[in-house]
């Protein structure tokens, strides 16, 4: 009875009946609190509108998508730069680097949307809104990522850079078959949190009015007044975006797994 | 071997290892580097490893491609045995893959190391990591085999699995430079040793001197600390 409820000690592996049995009960923990929550509401459901406004849903989920997608390359290509120019010997790009990285975190998302759109994409002549979000997730995660990846790069160890040098490997063949290998393992749960982060930040940009799916349940909510039926689809809607990278690292992570 | 090194001077920031460095050796087949601890044993190997550069001065040396082995975690924690060895062979060396895999399985097999082919380091003991390293270096067919202290994070037990395959290794002819705390395996296999101490190399001679009477007072003093236990 015991081992349902408490991991053993010294298995690794969990139950498979006792993770059925808490799955349900948490389940039946979450439903219920949403469930009482719910029902405490003095509301009206009109769920007519959300089928009303299925195409602007179901577009703005598709914008959500191909902004998060694009981004996500963006901002991985991007994290990848600015982590080797942190490590460069160059002063110029290190410093720009690092200004940088800490210039996006220390600010809300928020601001940065606004300041971007408002002041230095019109200065620009930057107008396409759907360019605009990609360009402010991309630098808003790209310096995420940058920290994160320095950091998988700076924990592997300092004699592999030296056995690549004594086997006679190129700076870029260490990088590709060395560091790389080991740094993707480490790294791969923090950059996967980080990606489901961009997905759901996207979700800001509706105030620079980009069409994607939390600004299809604005206008719902706006033109109809029923907010609770227009916020709730996001829930699935991100989700359904989310889980996907979540369970495509758990793989990765399985793939990649090394004794060290 | 040949090698020649001219007026060298080597520091790290304030502290200088090598003070005008002199050292001229002809047709040597294993040299020992041996000496105190900090004096500079390893940096000289890795001078003439070009793993490092000198502040001044000249190395000539005839051997070029060598092949080397640290004091410990020589392998990439990443790749089995097999692809640790293959690696620079089908990256550096540009062997086809095949046969790359083909040599270090024989290697392998000769060094009675094929069961551990395809394990990751941390599988493998201490011993069994170094001598997949000598494996490694050997399979690119360098002209000499550099070691840096190769035995001296092992076991004793395994020690002498290790030093027993650069004996055998010497044995078929392969040159050797190599930094040892093993004053046994060095009297048996060097035919030169440099004792490495006070920015320079203050003896330059074969073993029986080494060990021998006529050593000079400094050799005497760092032996007599060294054996004291042996």
């Amino acid at each position: 009875m015991k081992s349902l409820f408490i991991q053993q000690e010294n298995s690794p592996n969990s139950n498979k009946k006792a993770t059925i049995v808490n799955s349900l009960m948490v389940l039946i923990l979450i439903v219920g609190i949403f469930f009482f929550a719910f029902s405490q509401l003095d509301y009206v459901y009109n769920w007519q509108s959300v089928l009303d406004y299925r195409t602007i849903f179901f577009n703005g989920f598709l914008l959500t998508i191909s902004l998060s997608a694009i981004s996500l390359v963006t901002s991985l290509c991007l994290g990848v730069i600015l982590a080797l120019c942190q490590r460069s010997r160059i002063y110029f790009l290190k410093i720009i680097a690092k200004s940088f990285v800490e210039i996006i975190r220390g600010t809300p998302l928020l601001v940065q949307v606004l300041i971007f759109f408002y002041v230095v994409a019109s200065a620009f002549g930057i107008e396409n809104r759907f360019l605009n979000g990609v360009i402010i997730l991309s630098i808003f995660s790209g310096a995420y990522l940058s920290e994160i990846i320095r950091g998988g790069i700076e924990a592997v160890g300092k004699s592999n850079f030296e056995i690549a040098q004594a086997i006679g490997l190129t700076k870029i063949q260490t990088y590709r078959y060395v560091v790389l290998p080991q740094v993707l393992r480490a790294i791969l749960p923090a950059i996967a949190g980080q990606l489901v982060s961009l997905i759901k930040d996207s979700s800001l940009l509706s105030i620079i009015a980009v069409k994607e799916l939390t600004m299809a349940a604005n206008e719902m909510n706006s033109a109809t007044f029923s907010t609770i039926e227009a916020y709730l689809p996001l829930v699935v809607g991100y989700l359904i975006i989310t889980m996907p990278i979540s369970f495509f690292s758990k793989y990765l992570e399985k793939r990649f797994h090394y004794e060290s | 071997m040949n090698l020649n090194i001219e007026n060298l001077n080597k520091c790290y920031g304030e502290l200088c290892v090598f003070n005008q460095l002199n050292l001229d050796l002809k047709d040597v087949k294993s040299v020992a580097l041996i000496g105190p601890s900090g004096e500079g044993k390893t940096t000289l190997l890795r001078l003439i490893a070009d793993l490092e550069t000198a502040d001044s001065g000249s190395i000539s040396f005839n051997r070029n491609h060598k092949g080397m082995v640290f004091q410990l975690q020589n392998l990439f924690p990443h790749l089995t045995a097999l692809q640790n060895i293959v690696l620079p062979l089908t990256k550096v060396h540009n062997v086809e893959k095949k046969d790359a895999e083909q040599q270090a399985i024989q290697l392998l097999q000769r060094f009675k190391l094929s069961e551990h082919a395809n394990k990751k380091p941390a599988q493998l003991s201490g011993g069994q990591q170094q001598r997949i390293a000598i494996c490694r270096a050997v399979a690119t067919n360098p002209d000499i085999l550099l070691f840096d202290e190769p035995t001296s994070a092992l076991d004793p037990e395994y020690t002498a699995e290790v030093l027993d395959l650069i004996a055998e290794l010497r044995g078929e002819g392969m040159e050797i430079i190599f930094v040892t705390h093993e004053m046994g395996f060095a009297r048996q296999i060097a035919d030169r040793i440099l004792f490495v101490a006070d920015g320079g190399i203050s003896f330059n001679g074969i073993a029986d001197d080494f060990f021998g009477e006529a050593a000079p007072q400094r050799v005497k003093d760092f032996l007599g600390k060294v054996l004291k236990y042996n």
